[in-house]
């Protein structure tokens, strides 16, 4: 009995039995970097919530004998030309970019895994359709594309949301269509069909899921990428209209006072870098973590 | 080879087929009647009905298309109507611009990106490694109408160095040309460069592992010959496919970069034609975009298959 248990012991000693989660967590929080990038999004979040409850002013108050005034105790960053408070501006801006980043990137991951799962697994010429259309939206640059919708349904939130949800498609379109071509050769899929599963509990059940790390990758990427996108409309003055707080047209507003005050311009640049950059270090960590090639070596 | 170019081609004619079915598409989704959003609200019926006219918007959509691609083909992209001349003018008048500064940029990361990912590679861990891991990083994420922003304060306004807008042709005064580009080209250079070196990193660092490295080196060959003839041409697969997808977004930097250092290009007049609510500009600048970046795709293909044998036949 006792030498059964101490076999056990020495097995379990020789082979670590670390749930695959637990690994994937420990390489991911086991770097600074990505720890730092976990951190500034959560910082990011946290701003973008309350808003409303941290910010120092009113963002929209305007006060036009305090314009232009560099930052001081009052005004942590200073105030732009209508005298509004930049850091409580800066906090409103976060709101937009988290919410056009979750809506855009939500509906491109939805409708791009749809298309490249369906295209993939039944294949014909409903994969021939589907990927010729991707290819077609995949000629344009991003910019060119979000733009060109963005002109023809107009401005304003919901549109650039929109836009900029289609400009993204592709990608989740790609990836996953990918994935399912190697995936659907496996056994255990020829095992489902052979059983009679239908094609959807194949698809969700079983493709879906596996096919999952990479797309939880570039989910996270494409959080930046949104927040990026946005900011550059905002910016050129096609996205979020004047009033409203955006980190881009605070940008395009500050331009015009580069040297009286380049606070105003350069502050919003800072916080659209370090939650791009917070994004791309996850996703960098994710990858690194959910990769099935490195298990083992970290 | 040929066989493998021919059917790439095919490939691309059916993507152009497709692209022309969305830029016509722009001027379908307009919620509402588009002559009407076009003239703005001042417009009388009579406009408005003379503009539906002449843009065939009264027939039938099958015609509408077939007119606007057979007009197409023949170079004829329609009256742009905040310029009142062809648009097929006013793009060749700024497709030279976006042109110049598009290659330029690409020439830029290609030799600026490449160089920096071998030399991260066969230095790893080192101080040069982490320097530059930590500038991709920043590349990445760094917004680039803000790193132009930024430019312009710096050397434009606070130093002087460089003058903080517009284009001239480098036929026309080289030297201005050259001191005009720099920061544009640098912008647009810098998400690709940051790309391509992290690309260039992890490939050359998956090579250099590899059996046939090893050999080469206990052979007795230099270290040059090693890294560049055996490693790097290895390598360069995985580099010429991001290549292919880095080439549209360059272009698309150019939308961004053109705003802020104000050129008259491409990128510039799909802004202003946005604004102006211009649909022809807009649809003729889409498939002018579309036709380069598929034609800049295609070469990548080509050159693909070159470096890969296994892709020409399968």
């Amino acid at each position: 009995m006792n030498q059964i248990k101490a076999e056990q012991n020495i097995q379990a000693d020789t082979v670590p039995k670390i749930s695959e989660f637990r690994r994937s967590m420990r390489v991911m929080f086991g770097r600074k970097v990505v720890l730092l990038g976990v951190i500034l999004i959560f910082a990011f979040i946290f701003i973008a919530a309350c808003a409303p409850f941290i910010s120092p002013l009113d963002p929209y108050e305007q006060n036009l004998e305090n314009s232009l005034k560099a930052p001081s105790l009052a005004n942590l960053l200073g105030t732009d030309a209508f005298g509004r408070d930049t850091l409580s501006r800066l906090f409103y801006g976060a709101r937009i970019s988290l919410l056009v980043g979750i809506v855009a990137v939500s509906m491109a991951s939805v409708i791009g895994i749809l298309l490249g799962l369906v295209a993939s697994y039944y294949g014909g010429w409903l994969d021939n359709i589907i990927m010729r259309i991707i290819d077609t939206l995949m000629a344009l640059p991003p910019i060119v594309l979000v733009l060109a919708i963005a002109a023809a349904l107009g401005g304003g939130i919901i549109n650039i949301m929109i836009s900029i949800g289609v400009g993204m498609i592709p990608s989740y379109c790609r990836l996953t269509y990918g994935q399912v071509q190697s995936l659907k050769e496996n056994d255990y899929i020829l095992a489902e069909r052979v059983v009679g599963s239908s094609g959807t509990r194949i698809m969700f059940n079983h493709l879906l899921p596996n096919a999952f790390p990479p797309l939880i990758v570039l989910i996270t990427l494409n959080m930046g990428s949104a927040i990026l996108m946005e900011a550059t409309l905002s910016f050129i003055g096609i996205g979020i209209l004047p009033p409203t707080a955006a980190w881009g047209s605070m940008i395009n507003d500050g331009q015009r006072f580069l040297l009286t005050n380049p606070v105003l311009s350069f502050a919003p640049g800072v916080a659209i870098l370090l939650v791009v950059l917070a994004f791309n270090l996850v996703g960098d960590g994710l990858r690194d973590a959910l990769d099935p090639r490195l298990r083992g070596t970290l | 080879m040929l066989t493998y170019i021919v059917r790439r081609l095919l490939l691309s004619v059916v993507v152009l087929f497709l692209v022309t079915i969305l830029s016509f598409a722009i001027i379908q989704i307009i919620p509402g009647d588009p002559a009407a959003m076009m003239l703005g609200t001042e417009a009388s019926p009579e406009q408005i009905a003379d503009l539906r006219h002449e843009l065939y918007l009264d027939r039938p959509v099958v015609v509408q298309y077939w007119y606007w691609v057979s007009h197409a083909v023949q170079g004829d992209l329609g009256k742009s109507l905040k310029y009142q001349e062809s648009i097929t003018k006013v793009i060749a008048e700024r497709m030279p611009v976006t042109l110049n500064l598009t290659i330029m940029s690409l020439l830029l990361s290609v030799v600026l990106g490449i160089a920096a990912g071998i030399i991260c590679a066969v230095r790893r861990g080192s101080t040069v490694d982490s320097i530059v891991t930590v500038l991709a990083n920043l590349g990445i994420a760094v917004p680039t109408f803000w790193l132009g922003i930024l430019g312009i304060y710096f050397f434009g306004l606070k130093m002087g160095w460089l003058p903080i807008q517009g284009y001239v042709s480098p036929f026309e005064d080289f030297w201005l040309s050259v001191r005009k580009c720099i920061m544009p080209v640098i912008c647009m250079a810098i998400p690709s460069i940051a790309v391509l070196a992290r690309q260039t990193r992890s490939s050359m660092l998956d090579v250099i592992r590899q059996d046939y490295i090893r050999t080469a080196w206990s052979k007795g060959l230099k270290e040059r010959s090693i890294i560049l003839n055996h490693a790097l041409k290895n390598a360069l697969i995985p580099i010429v496919t991001l290549l292919g997808l880095q080439l549209r977004l360059v272009v698309g930097g150019s939308v961004v970069v053109e705003t802020v250092f104000n050129i008259a290009g491409m990128g510039r007049l799909i802004v202003s034609s946005t604004f102006s609510r211009d649909f022809v500009a807009i649809q003729a600048v889409t498939l002018i975009i579309a036709i380069v970046v598929l034609f800049a795709n295609l070469l990548v293909d080509i050159s693909y298959g070159w470096l890969d044998p296994r892709i020409r036949y399968s």
